[in-house]
């Protein structure tokens, strides 16, 4: 039977309640953990049971002490993806555009058999990604024009709410985007025999795929955060 | 010292708990108790959020290190914008610490006001 321990017990619920942020959750167990071994080892004797229970007392409620952590830590978190979006979205137009630029210096043109799938594609592509700068563009403006606030209140979920829409319909708009890129470069390549200058526009387009995930990770840590932090209000 | 009051002073507080050099939270708590002659005494975990607030502003800096005992901690240190922070805050704080005795040690040595 393992013996009892509160304070391990005591910062892995502090730990829990800061589940809308894993990385500050992970920092604040060890940080609370120490702390409390201090306290507890600062009693006359042993760190027995009671002086821990008496550390505990001292320090507060996990809950009260999470709940100050969450509106300050949801703004910042939702802040950056808009930040990452708008960054992404400019990484995605410079690889666009080197491909284009590669193209045109390898003289790889377009094969009749091609032109019909070009034809459909690039207007969806091209109108996919000038939403994407839109929204993206007018996500981190609402963003950044927020100031943080000390406590979740119902208002600031919903601004929380607004942002990370923003964000998501830019994310779905690149996705789009880079997905039809995707086809069309495949498509391109599949035309010609492999050759080593073909990992140019292939790399371009890995690192597209690469960043639209990186987005879409952030986004969703953002959003389930959010969600986990519902309860403070 | 009422609870209400203290939270709103506590980011001066803590810099000043961290003006003599570099110290873990819980070093910080026994700092600020020493310092103000006990007369400060929040529940522990407060400090944390204000450590964490006064890093993302800039105003302190955090790394990990090892206790005696082996364990991970976090210690906490003042940027060079901290001090200049805690110095304005320390300036602010005379000054109106000054107008609050004037006026107290007024209303102490006035005569009483008739009565209507």
């Amino acid at each position: 039977m393992p013996l009892p321990c509160p304070i391990a017990d005591y910062a892995a619920r502090l730990s829990r309640e800061l589940a809308f942020d894993p990385r500050l959750s992970r920092r604040m167990q060890r940080e609370v953990e120490d702390h409390l071994w201090d306290a507890a080892a600062a009693e006359p004797g042993e760190a027995t049971l009671e002086a821990q229970w008496r550390a505990i007392e001292q320090f507060g409620d996990p809950r009260e002490i999470a709940a100050q952590y969450a509106a300050p830590s949801l703004f910042r978190q939702t802040k950056r993806v808009s930040a990452t979006a708008a960054l992404v979205i400019a990484a995605i137009f410079m690889t666009m555009k080197g491909r284009v630029a590669w193209y045109a210096t390898m003289q790889w043109g377009v094969g009749d058999d091609l032109r019909p799938l070009i034809d459909v594609a690039m207007p969806l592509l091209r109108f996919a990604f000038m939403a994407a700068v839109g929204l993206g563009v007018i996500g981190l403006a609402y963003a950044i024009s927020y100031r943080t606030p000390t406590k979740l209140r119902p208002v600031d979920r919903r601004q929380l709410r607004v942002s990370q829409l923003l964000c998501a319909a830019a994310a779905a708009a690149i996705a789009f985007s880079v997905g039809t890129d995707v086809i069309l470069t495949a498509a391109r390549l599949a035309e010609r025999p492999w050759s080593q200058p073909a990992l140019v526009p292939a790399g371009l387009i890995a690192i597209e795929i690469i960043l639209t995930t990186v987005l879409a990770v952030q986004l969703r840590r953002a959003v389930r955060g959010t969600t986990l932090a519902a309860s403070f209000l | 010292m009422e609870g209400e009051i203290l939270k709103g002073h506590l980011d001066m507080i803590v810099l000043a708990a961290l003006l003599p050099g570099p110290a873990h939270g819980y070093a910080i708590i026994q700092e600020i108790r020493r310092r103000s002659g006990e007369a400060f005494d929040l529940p522990e975990g407060t400090i944390y959020p204000a450590l964490h607030r006064l890093e993302q502003a800039g105003l302190l800096s955090s790394r990990w290190s090892s206790s005696e005992s082996g364990r991970k901690r976090r210690v906490y240190s003042l940027t060079a914008r901290g001090r200049r922070a805690f110095a304005d805050h320390r300036a602010v704080w005379q000054r109106f610490s000054e107008a609050i005795r004037g006026l107290l040690g007024e209303t102490a040595h006035a005569a009483p006001l008739p009565h209507r």
